[in-house]
């Protein structure tokens, strides 16, 4: 090669070397704005993440028709919105406890979501990360979902808890932060702001419905009130007329007892009917809004049973309560629900034959909804089928044999219960006892945690 | 048919009131990996019956009705017609034998086949986790191509994953579900496929030559070591970011043809790096298909890029098809191309849906590799979209 050649050949390579280095160089800086640019475009949603998260979870408020089906779409929005590998949706039982159920999940396998977790001092807001050293709750709670890193919100006063967790921190997954409180929080947050407008429309459902069926029986009532008034004001306005339309001395002072017996019983009728008015139409007398919470039924019916327990005792009457190995919880009015439960359990044993048993159980039937039976044999006719007793009986539409004090208790635990959206039935029949059981739906009834003990216990032992 | 639902026997009714009463011969079954196989077979076969069910679990679906990758989503095919419906090989045995699992299924399907058909290669792309072990898709084609015995196909296939963090993957088999599993649905000979491949990346630098490699593993680039040559040329400490990050960032691309043509996508077979090891100064990349020798570029995404290729891909898939009626179009997207993951300001999934022709009935998902052919030959893709469109022989 001639020294001209060579001399271009080096020009050539020096020339190429630039090129290369330039090229290089360019590519390198694309590569770096092209990541800035995608990296700037992944936080920007993740700070919407927050936005959307809301906004769609909101919707379900409207889309879900009860309480219980929001749990699952609420998890799949949170799923949705935070790509996390898995989720869970948990409540303590009971609140307070430390003890937490899993409700709804995403991601976890079937048998996982059967175990209660242990977590002591459940904090409002805690997440893992390998740039933090996990110290508790962290060891429970990543092995509640089986992954390393969880980001976990705590709603105290109501109990429930929102839990999502990833296998790895890397690729479409990021560390958990500080920052991620506002995601978790605000998800649980809307989670408990639509479960309790479900249960409140729920709560006002039956509260209407209550009230219609009130309205209704309340017609009737008065219809057949008014029959029986014109039928008695028709008695004493016809011995009245028969007495002045004679126009004469009754022939016998025994016809005239006779007459005047039949009007003051006319009378009585009529004050008994007036009185009856008074009691069912008066305002006060309608319950005024229920103060629910969930309370525990064994709870309440012990406390109730107790209260009974003075004339148990006087009357040799053992009352022998039967509970659930399962412990059971009602969303009910306690103070309201405790006078139902003592006011049947106390009549029961009011008219239960002296040395017998009053039987109560409390369980759930087999469609979850909740069940409060009290029954007796054989029990006492206090006043017999006299016209008096039988005129309220008849219609307030009961078969059961108490006075008439006690009907009016009857009709007003009724209501109470109806107010719950329950129904109270009463079965008698003669030489088979009598049966007063109380139901309320499964949608106030939920399961509590196991008591490890059948239930069973008699008042006079209480 | 598609369908998103946190209870999969709701994902599926979805999926099946869509079917409206017919009964398929064959379903084709994307399951997002947040579902229990079991469950989704359970719930098929409880509506169906025996149906044979293929497909397995993928990081999301896409579909007309919509898309994503939380891993509840569900997209399934149905085979009605019988001239439509493609027979079923399998072949497991990924784990012990990959070449040779990959050789069974080829002479399984040479010997039905007549040369010149379609075939859908499915296969679970992790091999176990963690550590990450993949099933390579190269040495899957590898023994494939050589079971083939020269029988040529037009074949287009995608690695299975349940999420795009590459968790797991599984199949169904038709009799269950597997892993370590590939499949192969053979269409029948009336059936061919029009496919373009969408890609995304650009070079960002000159060529290197690969000067010593072990399998999938770089260890020099131009005689120096690998690691280190891709930090200085990119400005980046490499070894001190997460392996994932580096997917992320950079892949090595291998240009086909002329070297010094023009950019062309096409030209370009593109392999993300799995993993570095600082010790070694070596780059692990998904695929073992390069070997030393090889002249490579680093690529860069472009977003923008990825984007008005598939824009231009499906207008040319469009004019491809012109006035014929075509049964299916199956999309094939890698996993990264999830603007979660690629950072993209629009998801591409969505930019297809709008793009293809509408009256062609479309599924797809989201998948961990791609296969397609490329100057002939069916090779594996990374960070690609493969759309392969069905259609009656004309």
């Amino acid at each position: 090669m001639s020294g001209r050649e060579s001399t271009l050949n080096g020009h050539l390579e020096r020339e190429l070397n630039y090129y290369r280095r330039e090229c290089n160089d360019l590519g390198a800086r694309l590569l770096r704005l092209q990541e800035e640019q995608s990296q700037a475009f992944r936080e920007a949603q993740r700070s919407r993440m927050v936005v959307r998260l809301l906004r769609e979870a909101y919707r379900l408020g409207d889309i879900t028709s009860s309480s219980g089906d929001v749990g699952g779409p609420m998890l799949e929005t949170v799923v949705d919105n935070a790509l996390c590998d898995r989720a869970a949706l948990l409540r303590e039982e009971p609140v307070g406890s430390g003890t937490f159920l899993i409700s709804h999940a995403i991601g976890l396998p079937e048998s996982a979501t059967c175990l209660a977790a242990r977590i002591e001092n459940p904090m409002p807001f805690f997440y893992t990360s390998s740039r933090v050293e996990c110290v508790p709750p962290g060891p429970a709670l990543t092995q509640l979902l089986d992954v390393p890193y969880v980001l976990w919100a705590y709603d105290k006063a109501s109990g429930h808890a929102l839990i999502i967790g990833n296998h790895i921190e890397s690729n479409i997954n990021r560390p958990f932060e500080e920052g991620d409180q506002e995601f978790i929080e605000g998800a649980l947050s809307v989670y408990l702001d639509i479960l309790y407008r479900k249960q409140t429309e729920l709560r006002l459902r039956q509260a209407k419905r209550a009230a219609e069926e009130a309205d209704q029986r309340r017609q009737a009532l008065v219809q057949a009130v008014g029959r029986r008034f014109e039928a008695c004001t028709e008695m004493v306005s016809s011995l009245s007329e028969r007495l002045l339309g004679e126009g004469q001395v009754p022939s016998g002072l025994d016809v005239l007892a006779t007459h005047s017996r039949a009007l003051v019983t006319a009378a009585e009728q009529l004050r008994t009917l007036l009185d009856e008015i008074r009691t069912l139409t008066e305002p006060s007398e309608a319950p005024s809004a229920l103060e629910v919470e969930w309370v525990s039924a064994e709870e309440l019916t012990r406390k109730a049973a107790r209260a009974a327990y003075t004339t148990a005792l006087k009357r040799s009457v053992d009352v022998h309560i039967q509970l659930p190995k399962r412990r059971i919880e009602i969303c009910v009015d306690r103070l309201r629900m405790y006078e139902v439960l003592r006011h049947l359990i106390a009549n029961a044993v009011r008219i239960s034959p002296p040395a017998r048993n009053v039987g109560v159980t409390v369980g759930r039937r087999s469609d979850g909804s909740f069940e409060f039976t009290v029954s007796i044999a054989d029990p006492i006719d206090h006043e017999g089928d006299g016209a008096h007793g039988g005129a309220v009986r008849g219609a307030l539409g009961t078969t059961l044999l108490g006075t008439r004090e006690e009907d009016e208790s009857l009709t007003l635990a009724r209501r109470l219960v109806e107010a719950h959206g329950g129904t109270l039935v009463i079965e008698s029949r003669l030489g088979d006892g009598s049966r007063t059981r109380l139901l309320l739906p499964v949608s106030v009834t939920r399961d509590a945690e196991l008591t490890g003990m059948p239930g069973g216990g008699s008042a006079a032992g209480a | 048919m598609y369908g998103k639902h946190f209870d999969a026997a709701v994902a599926i009714g979805q999926c099946l009131d869509q079917l409206e009463g017919a009964a398929p011969r064959l379903l084709l079954v994307f399951c997002g990996g947040k579902h229990a196989p079991d469950n989704v077979l359970g719930a098929l076969q409880g509506a169906l019956g025996d149906v044979p069910v293929v497909g397995g679990s993928a990081a999301g679906g896409i579909s007309r009705e919509g898309f994503g990758y939380s891993g509840l989503e569900i997209a399934i095919v149905a085979f009605l017609d019988p001239a439509a419906t493609p027979a079923v090989f399998t072949e497991d045995g990924l784990d012990r034998d990959i070449v040779g699992a990959g050789r069974a299924l080829g002479r399984k399907v040479a010997a039905r086949s007549a040369g010149g058909e379609f075939a859908l290669l499915l296969h679970d792309s992790v091999a176990s986790n963690p550590p990450l072990v993949l099933h390579p898709a190269s040495l899957i084609l590898k023994g494939f191509n050589a079971g083939l015995g020269g029988k040529r196909l037009s074949v287009a296939g995608g690695g299975l994953l349940t999420d795009i963090n590459l968790s797991d993957g599984w199949v169904f088999d038709g009799a269950g579900v597997r892993k370590h599993v590939i499949i192969a649905l053979l269409f029948p000979p009336s059936i061919e496929a029009e496919i373009v491949v969408l890609h995304g990346c650009r070079p960002v630098s000159t060529f290197m030559q690969i000067t010593r490699m072990d399998g999938a593993e770089i260890f020099e680039l131009d005689g120096q070591p690998a690691l280190q040559v891709l930090e200085q040329m990119l400005h980046l400490p490499m070894g001190g970011m997460r392996e994932s990050d580096i997917s992320l960032i950079a892949t090595l691309g291998r240009k086909h043809g002329d070297p010094y043509a023009p950019y062309d996508e096409n030209a370009y077979v593109n392999r993300l790096i799995l993993r570095v090891d600082r010790a070694a100064g070596s780059l692990t990349l998904f695929e073992p298909d390069f070997e030393a020798g090889t002249p490579v570029q680093i690529m860069a995404r472009d977003n923008a890029l990825m984007l008005e290729s598939v824009r231009s891909g499906a207008a040319a898939m469009n004019a491809r098809l012109g006035g014929t009626k075509p049964l299916l179009g199956l999309y094939i997207d890698c996993a990264g191309r999830a603007s979660v993951r690629s950072g993209a300001q629009e998801e591409e999934a969505a930019v297809l849906v709008r793009a293809f022709r509408r009256d062609v009935p479309l599924l797809g998902f989201y998948s961990g590799v791609e296969m397609a052919p490329m100057d002939g030959v069916t090779r594996p893709l990374d960070w690609t979209a493969v759309l392969a469109v069905l259609r009656y022989r004309m």
